[in-house]
């Protein structure tokens, strides 16, 4: 989308470094970028400080796209529960977590059956892109 | 009347080739060298009420300026890493003159010539494996949604079965793929002179719908970029269910740290 060569007048030598990568495979892909130009390096307190933590809303959005939910959560972000751009998928597996269990319930009244219903909870702590929107209770 | 301040980019060590000064750095500023104990920091002029603290953390917020400073950090770390070992700097390090960056220089001059002695002719290279997952949701949406009280009986046993017999085939494919992963972390380490994992990058937001079970970066010597090149492209030869990304030779930015030694 930016086209930086508008702004960059003349430098044609590092835009064909940048277009020839190699024998590289993916171009530079913005989460990739930003996972190391925002944490990585070499950090140097400037004279200008700003604080990266501090900043929220859309660099957050960004540091979401490098840092796992889980991190974030443990983080205390978890603001894309109640994004709606964001939180469908955690919806939809919340949703669903809620109608299995209320299936299980209805199922183990009926059968009299007291199995547990914990399987379907634990396993894979670190493993949790998918499972860590689903509201742990 | 705005103030300007200096935005470093990254430092190489002394001389500078030449080819440096001819860049370009944010908004078409020209790359400044600024040199102190035979450490060069590359910087650029930047105007201080865009990129002073206000304007900065008010800009950050923006996604395309920052994607768009991003990308010109990245590009100009890029140049200069093509030209000379070069350690980037982090997005948005920013002195307000000269004289603040020599000092910076000086105070650091120790550690940072360390970090060239751990990248000096190595890329970092990027590699992220993913798991093509048979969309487990297009499973669950075929199914209209039944209400959840009235139809418990055996629909809802078999329902929950299916559930559970999905959920423990993902868990296998998923413990599989982390062994994979390892596997080849393992692999391409040995080509490697260091190695990071770095954080799973999340699905939801990157818009990549297969499990991402590996996200690392390697420092691979020039010398043996070859090998680590088709190491990579081997390691998951026949295995149709992984698909492994790479890219690079980029700047050592997972390798620069000044206290990752």
């Amino acid at each position: 989308m930016t086209e930086p060569g508008s702004d960059l007048t003349g430098t044609r030598s590092y835009r064909s470094s940048m277009a020839q990568p190699l024998r590289s495979s993916a171009p530079a892909n913005l989460a990739d970028i930003l996972e190391r130009v925002l944490d990585k390096g070499i950090v140097i307190a400037g004279d200008i400080r700003v604080n990266l933590l501090d900043i929220e809303l859309l660099t957050i959005k960004i540091r979401l796209l490098v840092a796992s939910v889980d991190k974030a959560q443990e983080m205390g972000i978890d603001w894309w529960r109640n994004d709606p751009m964001l939180s469908t998928s955690a919806q939809g597996l919340a949703e669903e977590n809620r109608r299995l269990r209320e299936r299980l319930e209805a199922l183990e009244l009926e059968s009299g059956n007291v199995s547990s219903d914990e399987e379907t909870e634990e396993d894979t702590e670190g493993e949790t892109e998918v499972r860590a929107g689903v509201p742990d209770r | 009347m705005s103030q300007t301040g200096k935005y470093l980019y990254a430092v190489i060590r002394a001389p500078a080739p030449e080819s440096l000064t001819t860049g370009y750095g944010l908004r078409g500023q020209p790359q400044e060298l600024i040199e102190h104990r035979g450490l060069v920091a590359i910087a650029s002029g930047v105007d201080l009420e865009e990129f002073g603290e206000e304007g900065l953390r008010h800009n950050l917020e923006n996604l395309p300026w920052l994607e768009e400073v991003a990308r010109v950090h990245h590009q100009v770390v890029q140049f200069v890493f093509t030209a000379a070992p070069a350690a980037p700097l982090r997005l948005a390090t920013i002195c307000l003159d000269a004289e603040a960056v020599r000092a910076r220089l000086d105070a650091l001059h120790d550690q940072i010539d360390a970090v060239f002695g751990r990248i000096s002719g190595s890329a970092e290279w990027g590699v992220k494996m993913y798991l093509r997952i048979p969309t487990p949701a297009a499973a669950s949406v075929q199914q209209p949604s039944t209400p959840p009280a009235e139809q418990a009986g055996r629909t809802g046993a078999a329902y929950l079965q299916r559930k559970r017999n999905e959920a423990n085939k993902r868990r296998v494919g998923e413990e599989y793929a982390e062994e994979a992963a390892r596997s080849v972390h393992t692999e391409l380490s040995a080509v490697a002179v260091a190695s990071r994992l770095l954080r799973p990058q999340d699905p939801k937001l990157s818009g990549h719908p297969d499990k991402l079970v590996l996200n690392a970066a390697y420092l691979v010597r020039s010398d043996r970029e070859q090998e680590f090149v088709t190491r990579s492209e081997e390691v998951l030869a026949g295995q149709d269910q992984y698909e492994l990304v790479r890219f690079g030779p980029w700047p050592p930015y997972s390798f620069a740290g000044l206290d990752d030694a």
